[in-house]
């Protein structure tokens, strides 16, 4: 038997625990006090009491997208960390998010998002689709990695230009005003209607990006070697896109942009399941529904008279730590 | 056990023709040397008979079935590749980068079975590399990592193994060592095919050698019928001493013959 096996295994069942006693203290907190022993039966409560109506209605929807945002984000990073071979990649780097964030925005500006709500949802998912088929026009459907990353690059700033440029240009200031605190990231006022829309993309998207799990493996050793084992490159780099592209889309149009999660996490499991690309996959999706359930729950306890976004204290927490990861390496490097 | 040919084997690189119609077989029990100045297209040989490399003519066949048109993880069972030993990208414990050998056995979305398992660990004992099981690749000399690759390779319990200079950056006891291991492996009824640059150690230890030029074989055949004065001038642009000892052909390279480098 493998000894890190049942060290991997472990740690899974550590973070499904870990998953489990968030989203419960997810439910939990709030404004209207509910009891913990109260807060499961609410939850499959038939009348309409206060309790079953606040835990129902407010508080499901925001910790079932915090699962569901945290571990698109992790699942995708350490996807992409596996396939670019690189620590410092994230979902971000291939312009996944950035795009979905400047579909979202293009509903905002035309006022689609007045005439009806999963307008908003809807323009994220459709800019991250959008996202894959430039990036394939622009990397080629060829085999080069550099291509892909070189084309996220490009696409990244165009679709950031283009969301200032949205802003720069908008008719009045409150569209601008939403536009912008609707970029920062939050989890807060969604119901389960965001989760309906999310999670028949995101479902398909993690089922392309476990699938996975041995080619990156394969990888680890370099792209002949890995395409020796019977696992080409092309086919990986396809499923990597494409489930990022739907999940991360998804994510982003439920939840505007949270940065960081699929940086740091697969980085600080990484060495829990022995430097194992394919073992991080699951382990990661745990992880980062543990940090942005926790993110979300520090920001609505911190509340005091405005409300701090998700997005904002994610990048608080990843910032410095993405600094750390680069002095790290400089001095790996020298 | 199985039999792997190229035949007439043509790829460029745009207008660059690094391939001119190679044809070669590797049959068990044998371990081809396959030898020619930088550049002269052993590797992108090497890349065509994995099926890995685009070709504009020519087809691999493996027992006589075009390899295009197999099942991509039955061709990986087949077939092995060892490249140079480089590092793996991430820090994996020795046992986990033999264990990735075992990948074209392995079943969809099922764990490592028990057969797996005892694969590893046989391919760790032929390898001497029991005993580093539990270290971290990016810790180990060049010599060990060899042993690690060679053990993946081995683990995955492949008819073919094709390695593409192993040997290149090691000390002469890790070249001998490496290159008994390559023959052993042959010796089992396995056909193994080696890119080498020491023609000393193909002397030694090939039972054939391929001998590359400006994508073309200039000369093929048992040792001391492809490393004459005359087929090392023309190639290498090198001169050699060469021998017998106890029955069996040696050179070494001696002195250079021609200003020009070979391969240009």
């Amino acid at each position: 038997m493998n000894p890190t096996t049942g060290r991997t295994a472990a740690l899974y069942g550590g973070l499904v625990a870990a998953v489990a006693l968030l989203a419960l203290a997810s439910l939990g907190a709030g404004r209207a006090p509910i009891a913990l022993l109260d807060i499961v039966p609410a939850l499959w409560s038939r009348d309409d009491s206060l309790a079953a109506l606040i835990v129902q209605e407010v508080r499901l929807p925001r910790t079932l997208l915090a699962v569901l945002v945290g571990a698109t984000l992790g699942l995708a990073g350490a996807a992409l960390q596996g396939l670019l071979r690189n620590p410092l990649a994230e979902p971000g780097v291939i312009g996944i998010s950035s795009c979905a964030a400047l579909g979202a925005v293009a509903v905002f500006y035309t006022g689609l998002s007045q005439a009806f709500p999963l307008a908003l949802p809807l323009g994220g998912v459709t800019g991250a689709l959008a996202a894959v088929s430039l990036l394939y026009m622009l990397a080629g459907r060829g085999e080069s990695l550099l291509a892909l990353v070189l084309a996220g690059v490009a696409l990244n700033s165009l679709a950031g230009a283009l969301t200032a440029l949205a802003l720069n240009l908008s008719p009045n200031p409150f569209a601008a005003y939403e536009v912008f605190f609707w970029l920062l990231g939050s989890l807060g006022d969604r119901s389960m209607e965001h989760v309906h829309l999310a999670l028949p993309l995101m479902l398909p998207g993690w089922l392309l990006l476990l699938s996975t799990g041995r080619a990156l493996d394969a990888l680890t050793l370099g792209e002949d070697a890995a395409a020796s084992l019977g696992f080409g490159i092309a086919s990986v780099r396809n499923r990597v896109v494409l489930g990022s592209a739907l999940a991360v889309g998804a994510a982003v149009a439920v939840s505007g942009v949270v940065g960081f999660v699929g940086l740091v996490v697969p980085h600080l499991l990484r060495p829990l399941v022995a430097h194992r690309p394919g073992a991080l996959l699951p382990a990661s999706a745990l992880g980062g529904a543990v940090l942005v359930l926790a993110a979300d729950l520090l920001v609505r306890m911190a509340g005091g008279g405005q409300e701090l976004k998700l997005g904002v204290v994610t990048a608080l927490v990843g910032a410095p730590f993405f600094l750390y990861l680069v002095l790290h390496y400089r001095r790996r490097m020298l | 056990m199985r039999e792997l040919q190229g035949h007439g084997i043509r790829v460029s690189f745009g207008a660059f023709e690094a391939l001119k119609g190679v044809s070669l077989a590797l049959r068990p029990h044998e371990l081809v040397g396959l030898i020619g100045p930088n550049g002269s297209g052993k590797s992108t040989l090497v890349r065509a008979l994995l099926g890995l490399q685009a070709m504009d003519a020519g087809r691999v066949t493996l027992d006589g079935r075009p390899l295009h048109a197999m099942d991509r993880r039955r061709v990986a069972r087949d077939l092995a590749y060892l490249p140079q030993a480089g590092a793996a990208q991430w820090p994996l414990r020795v046992y986990d980068v033999v264990a990735l050998g075992r990948l074209p056995h392995r079943a969809p979305w099922r764990g490592p079975a028990a057969a797996d398992h005892e694969a590893v660990q046989r391919a760790l004992e032929q390898t001497a590399t029991r005993h580093l099981a539990e270290r971290h690749v990016d810790t180990l000399s060049g010599g060990e990592r060899l042993r690690v690759h060679l053990a993946r390779v081995l683990a995955g319990e492949p008819d073919i193994l094709l390695a593409d200079e192993p040997v290149a950056a090691l000390d002469p006891y890790h070249q001998l060592s490496a290159m008994n291991l390559l023959r052993g492996h042959a010796a089992r009824g396995h056909g193994v095919l080696v890119v080498l640059h020491d023609l000393t150690l193909a002397a030694r230890f090939c039972h054939r050698l391929v001998l590359l030029d400006h994508g073309r074989v200039v000369a093929h055949g048992p040792p001391a019928t492809v490393l004459t004065a005359a087929h090392l001038g023309t190639t290498y642009h090198i001169g050699v001493h060469s021998g017998d000892h106890g029955g069996e052909h040696y050179v070494i390279p001696w002195s250079i013959c021609r200003e020009d480098p070979p391969g240009g």
